[in-house]
């Protein structure tokens, strides 16, 4: 059916684990977690739509600006602003995160939850979330 | 006028047993010795017993259009001890000696009261023989318990009675009436003065949209006049008092006002309203689809014990909606984030994480004790 050019029926490539340690992850706040400035930890953690994957988007590929702007304009979602924690950051927290570009969003990625149950997820996301709020929102 | 009846006009003497033993139990009768404000109940049992007295008499006197001189004074009660396993007051009855015999109309009446509740209790009719005129004294008896409060009325030596809640006192009280009296403790904000009446309406962070009317006295005149401001924009006060509540609609007038009192927190309390009311306007879909609305009795719920908490010293935390319809409760302290979440299905998760360590507690706690959540928040600040 195909002629080896088509690659519509070929398996993903398995995404790729994030090694820089400092590298920034974006993640966008919905408005209504946020109070006093400061996100909500449950930000930080997959709702169940997200099948233990929490979106971010990779600070080498775009800025906390581009960041915002894909998510509230392309993607048409609320935002109150980028926050960021780093990849090494999730690992102090033994979170994993990976690549997982997408078609129109190249700097997607993800920090793995998918082993994790509600409240261990729960546990995680307390621990993301100061690193972020030390750095504060970083746009807009 | 009536002639004493033949040991009704008595002078005091000694004990002739106990008379009752009334068990206080849960909330505040849990803890060691017996709380003092308690001690309203039992002039309160005793006014019931008397007033129950008066009726039986009564009945057993079609004749008598009142009952003798001296009738109340004769029943003499004495506080002789309280027994531990919670707070047990032992009430003594001392009557003359010459008097040969107990069973009287308050034998009785102590009798038929516990009966009453006893029926009530076991979700069974009021027994026929408690006169209805009476059911009104349970107004008094009984208004400061709390939720989970009762009083277990042991007569005479008895190791047991039926216990009286305040789910039994309503359902007692409303058997003949619309409206029932209840001890009030809320914050409110003052709405409206009228001094030449010496009243006020105030409105109440738990009470009907509609402010109610409240009279006024001496001692509560002076601090409602100082957060009187137009439209009802002063500051939040702590108003105590007996509300008249009605079956169905509940508060409907204060009967008195005990206090009105200053908030520390007024500012913090404010904004914590103010977060319940956004939280309170959020749509199926809130977060982009997802989200279910905060429940309202969770949002309730979740006012109150934190606006509890204020009262703790605990610092006004940040509130956010669960994506399941709960409240999440978070605050940053001394290196550990903590949250307090109040679920849809009314049970209550806490948990602390330490930042450092990466370590968790996970504690239990009940909805109804802000101070062990108080403790459990203020234990990470300390």
């Amino acid at each position: 059916m195909t002629d080896g050019t088509d690659d519509k029926d070929s398996p993903a490539p398995p995404d790729v684990r994030l090694e820089d340690v400092g590298e920034l992850l974006y993640r966008q706040v919905h408005p209504t977690w946020v109070e006093d400035g400061v996100p909500s930890s449950q930000a930080f953690a997959p709702t169940r739509k997200d099948k233990g994957k929490l979106s971010i988007a990779r600070g080498s590929l775009i800025a906390a600006e581009g960041a915002y702007r894909h998510y509230t304009d392309v993607l048409k979602l609320s935002s109150a602003g980028t926050w960021a924690m780093t990849v090494g950051e999730a690992l102090t927290a033994t979170l994993e995160s990976f690549a997982e570009p997408l078609h129109d969003d190249p700097a997607h990625g993800y920090v793995d939850f998918r082993e994790l149950g509600r409240r261990e997820a729960e546990r995680k996301a307390k621990l993301l979330l100061p690193h972020a709020v030390d750095r504060g929102r970083l746009y807009p | 006028m009536d002639d004493p009846l033949p040991g009704h006009n008595v002078r005091v003497s000694g004990s002739i047993g106990p008379f009752a033993r009334l068990r206080l139990t849960g909330g505040r009768f849990d803890g060691e010795g017996m709380p003092v404000e308690a001690l309203v109940e039992l002039v309160a049992y005793r006014e019931l017993v008397v007033g129950v007295a008066k009726e039986l008499f009564r009945e057993a006197h079609p004749d008598r259009q009142r009952v003798p001189r001296g009738f109340a004074d004769s029943l003499q009660l004495r506080l002789q001890r309280v027994e531990s396993g919670s707070a047990v007051p032992v009430l003594e009855r001392v009557q003359d000696q010459q008097l040969p015999s107990l069973d009287d109309e308050f034998t009785r009446s102590r009798d038929v009261i516990e009966e009453a509740v006893a029926a009530i209790e076991g979700g069974g009719p009021l027994p026929e023989v408690f006169p209805r005129d009476a059911l009104i004294l349970f107004n008094r008896f009984g208004q400061t318990l709390r939720p989970d409060e009762g009083i277990e009325l042991r007569r005479g030596s008895a190791s047991s009675g039926p216990r009286f809640t305040p789910d039994i006192r309503r359902s007692l009280v409303l058997t003949q009436r619309r409206t029932y009296l209840q001890e009030v403790d809320d914050v409110g904000w003052v709405t409206e003065m009228d001094a030449d009446r010496m009243s006020c309406r105030v409105r109440l962070r738990f009470g009907p949209t509609v402010p109610v009317s409240a009279p006024l006295d001496e001692i509560t005149f002076a601090p409602v006049k100082e957060v009187l401001e137009p439209n009802g924009e002063g500051p939040p006060v702590r108003i105590s008092g007996v509300g008249v509540f009605d079956a169905d609609r509940g508060l409907v007038r204060f009967d008195s006002i005990h206090e009105v009192a200053f908030l520390d927190d007024a500012e913090e309390l404010s904004k914590l309203e103010s977060r319940f009311s956004e939280l309170a306007s959020l749509r199926e879909g809130w977060l982009d689809g997802e989200g279910v609305p905060p429940d309202i009795v969770v949002l309730r719920r979740a006012r109150r014990v934190l606006a509890d908490l204020l009262d703790f010293d605990v610092p006004r935390p940040r509130v956010f909606a669960t994506l399941e319809g709960g409240v999440q409760a978070e605050w940053s302290v001394e290196g550990h984030e903590v949250s307090v979440t109040f679920e849809p299905d009314g049970t209550l998760y806490a948990i602390s994480v330490n930042r450092a360590a990466g370590t968790s507690d996970e504690p239990t706690l009940a909805l109804d004790d802000p101070e062990r959540i108080a403790q459990f928040v203020l234990r990470q600040v300390s």
